[in-house]
């Protein structure tokens, strides 16, 4: 077990060195940071010292040399656009995406895994026809399209919901929170929506194709025959067979609703790290977008690991597995 | 019978103050302004862009401003006047105090003056022609130029003064030290003369501005708190404007000013923009870097220029992409600018079927391609501009490559001088068109001069009317240099002009704010009921 965790810890690192070097690689071709730290009207002295001042006129693998040894120490530099350190800023802005992505996944765990076994069990019926075309809108409409239709009814039309920022927060410690605000909650009612849409008509879809498999397999014809209630066979036993494959999935969206809370957060001026990351890159902040891959990468490769951790207690055969 | 109508009295006031405690939040005015992009930085001589000079203003002051004619006007200092050709005496505003008590002196001035000078700094320009600043006492300043600079009380309206204690204390005296871990501090903290103090700084989210009870000028409303509000996606701003979130919106889509204007309880407000829109060409290659030329360079050739000239519909463009947020126009720099030639504008002539003899004469009856670089994310509409004077170019046989970038990208083609012909924004500094011949058309050399000459342009004429009147202390004869310097560039063709953009403002009714061409918010002259 824990030789096994080593052996993912150490790929997991080899990843992320990778992800770190791609990117750095790739961002020197986004554009000049130097055009953001200056502006359009630098003359050539100016260029030449701010470049030699962050090292841009080394060649690119000694930065990248010199970046990966200041990163495994700890430092991430200093954002060319804030002007402030890279690490206080992430810290400053992973709240607001964190709390985004969870209430959306709640919203959609909530929603997408009920109507996903009712669409199961009541197959064919006009009211699962209705949900799963439903779901197909949800799949197919961009994100920003959302927001905006949202935005037009519940703030414009209706003056119901504020359509940007995050409302008054309180702050914990370094966490800041929107939840024990009632302008902080309010404010996170249409971009959670706007997020959550695609991941409900994902997340029925999925539970409602992996019932329907389960459902046709031989020990729910056995479970039947033993004159099992409908309930205890589609509860007890079908859908807990289907949690393997929803738990994977669902906890790899929860990276890419932080990865790719992007839109949703421009569209709603939501201060998190999406929001941040666009910013950044019509900037040129080289800091600030390696260190935002970095961070990505290893939440990416942590929630991997924390998925293998829960196989272990969902499914029974693998610890026997290990164990043997 | 009289006691009733007294209670009726009584609830009819207890009713009136309890709709004034509704409307209470109203007493206390509080100003809520969106625009596209956050102010990147606290730091009044680390960033020289429009929305942070404009949030700044609020908090930090210069020597000199302006008044609503947009002509300097006493700041910080109450008079300036030259003493020598090539000194400038400022007598400073006395009883003056920064926002956390100290007083404002000589020392600041000069503090701050060498504080833009440095390399980090993105005033260096405004401050270029100074040799020292001497204090004499403490509420006078004398200032020495390396030669004569009629410019100066303009430039130093862009020049945001600092406390020199406050700024020492806490070793922000580089600014924007991107080197040092700990410069920080004037990065996110502030501390002016101005008429608010920063209470709360979130970047990309808000910031809060709070009225100095200590200020010294005057205010044309009663505002309390003003809060910058960054919306970058511009439904989205436009929105919130419409649902009563925010007061004024600075950076208004063309497409959406229609549609504002006919909105209940919204009213908007124009100026011309200080930046005007053109287009550039490649002089100094033999061969034209990207495109197929036959192996010469046809911008070369003033008759292929005037071609281009004759080709592009200003007038179409500014209908159907600015959907008339523009002005066309034959000149480098926009109507409120010095230097500026009503007579220059006669000299729009859109005319292809000219354009295509005049491609025949010089040679290029077939026409030849080239790639025209332009940026997609600065200016208005940049890429439908490009687009549709592709199309126009097409008419007189140029093959057009848009090659669209982001400014990040397109900035540097600039600066190595690899464009072949690009659409460039200017705008002028200090409200004044010397900055455009002295850094757009002028013949590069050593000293600055052309140092944004990106094309190769060069005419010895106009340089020497240009040096003549960038020392030209008389008024009268600095305009005639200046414009005579600007028409030898419109018989040349240096560049092919397009249009002065039009700056559009929406606001809540009742809300009164006055645009300002370099699209500052000028809070002084906010009125809010």
């Amino acid at each position: 077990m824990i030789w096994f965790m080593l052996r993912r810890i150490a790929s997991a690192l080899l990843v992320m060195l990778a992800v770190t070097a791609i990117a750095f690689v790739m961002f020197n071709y986004l554009g000049d940071p130097v055009v953001a730290i200056l502006g359009q009207d630098a003359s050539v002295a100016q260029r030449r010292a701010v470049e030699a001042q962050l090292g841009l006129d080394q060649p690119l693998i000694v930065r990248f040399w010199a970046y990966l040894m200041q990163v495994l120490q700890g430092e991430f530099g200093i954002s060319y656009r804030l002007g402030r350190p890279v690490v206080e800023v992430l810290i400053e802005r992973l709240p607001a995406t964190v709390e985004l992505a969870a209430t959306g996944m709640a919203i959609a765990l909530v929603i997408g895994i009920p109507a996903g076994i009712f669409a199961a069990i009541r197959r064919g019926s006009a009211s699962t026809r209705l949900l799963m075309g439903a779901s197909l809108f949800g799949i197919s409409v961009p994100t920003f399209f959302v927001g905006i239709v949202l935005i037009w009814v519940f703030n414009v039309t209706l003056s119901m919901l504020p359509s940007f920022g995050r409302g008054q927060t309180v702050a914990i410690g370094w966490w800041t929170t929107g939840f024990l605000t009632q302008s902080g909650l309010v404010a996170l009612v249409l971009p959670a929506i706007t997020i959550a849409v695609f991941q409900i008509a994902m997340i029925m879809r999925l539970v409602r194709a992996e019932m329907l498999e389960v459902l046709r397999s031989d020990f729910i014809l056995f479970a039947r025959a033993r004159g099992l209630s409908e309930w205890r066979i589609f509860f007890r036993h079908a859908f807990a067979n289907t949690l393997i494959p929803v738990i994977t999935v669902i906890s790899l969206q929860i990276g890419s609703l932080i990865a790719f809370a992007v839109i949703t957060e421009s569209v709603f001026q939501w201060p998190g790290l999406g929001l941040l990351f666009l910013q950044s890159v019509g900037a040129a902040d080289v800091p600030m977008m390696s260190a935002y891959l970095i961070v990505i990468a290893a939440l990416f490769v942590s929630i991997n690991l924390i998925v293998d951790l829960l196989y272990f207690i969902i499914d029974p055969r693998l610890r026997a597995r290990v164990a043997g | 019978m009289t006691f009733s109508s007294s209670r009726l009295k009584t609830t009819a006031l207890a009713l009136a103050a309890s709709t004034a405690l509704i409307v209470a939040p109203a007493a206390a005015q509080t100003l809520r302004i969106a625009g596209q992009g956050d102010l990147g930085t606290l730091d009044p001589h680390a960033q020289n862009a429009q929305v942070t000079m404009s949030v700044l203003s609020m908090v930090y002051e210069t020597l000199v401003t302006r008044d609503r004619d947009l002509n300097p006007a006493p700041g910080l200092a109450l008079s300036w006047e030259p003493t020598s050709d090539t000194t400038w005496q400022f007598e400073l505003r006395p009883d003056v105090t920064f926002h956390d008590g100290s007083s404002f002196g000589a020392e600041d001035v000069r503090f701050s003056i060498e504080r833009a000078r440095q390399d980090t700094s993105q005033f260096v320009n405004f401050v270029g022609t100074i040799a020292e600043v001497n204090v004499i006492d403490d509420l006078t300043v004398e200032i020495v130029t390396t030669e004569t600079d009629p410019l100066l009380p303009g430039k130093l309206g862009y020049v945001f003064i600092m406390d020199s204690d406050w700024t020492t204390d806490n070793n922000a005296t580089v600014p924007q030290d991107l080197a040092a871990e700990d410069s920080s501090f004037a990065v996110m903290n502030a501390n002016g003369t101005g008429p608010f103090t920063v209470t709360e700084r979130a970047p990309d989210s808000r910031t809060v501005l709070e009225r100095n009870p200590d200020y010294w000028g005057e205010m044309a409303g009663e505002i309390d708190e003003v809060i910058y509000l960054p919306i970058s996606s511009a439904p989205t701003r436009i929105s919130a404007l419409l649902s009563n979130e925010v007061d004024l919106v600075v950076d208004v889509p063309p497409q959406d000013v229609q549609r504002l204007e006919a909105a209940e309880g919204v009213i908007t407000a124009r100026a011309p923009d200080l930046r005007t829109i053109f287009f550039g060409f490649d002089y100094a290659s033999d061969v034209l870097r990207h495109g197929e030329t036959g192996g010469t360079n046809p911008f070369r050739d003033l008759r292929v220029r005037q071609a281009i000239d004759h080709a592009i519909d200003a007038e179409s463009i500014s209908r159907v992409v600015m959907r008339g947020l523009s002005q066309p126009t034959a000149q480098l720099i926009s109507e409120d600018n010095f230097g500026w030639d009503a007579a220059l504008d006669e000299t729009v002539v859109f005319d292809p079927e000219r354009g295509r003899e005049l491609m025949a004469e010089a040679g290029f009856a077939d026409g030849f391609s080239t790639r025209m670089d332009c940026p997609t994310d600065t200016y208005t509409n940049p890429e439908q501009i490009c687009q549709a004077v592709s199309a126009m170019l097409s008419q007189i046989g140029i093959d057009i490559e848009l090659n669209l970038i982001p400014r990040t990208q397109f900035i540097p083609l600039l600066w190595e001088r690899e464009s072949s012909f690009f659409i460039i924004g200017f705008n002028t500094a200090y409200f004044d068109g010397m900055y455009v011949l002295e850094t757009l058309l002028m013949t590069t050399a050593d000293d600055g001069e052309g140092i944004y000459n990106y094309t190769g342009y060069s005419n010895p004429e106009l340089d020497a009317l240009a040096r003549e009147a960038r020392v030209e202390l008389d008024v009268d004869r600095r305009l005639q240099l200046m414009q005579d310097a600007f028409r030898i560039a419109r018989e040349d063709v240096a560049y092919a002009p397009l249009h002065s953009q039009t700056l559009v403002w929406a606001m809540r009714e009742g809300v009164s704010a006055q645009v300002r061409p370099d699209n500052w918010v000028e809070i002084r002259w906010v009125e809010m009921n």
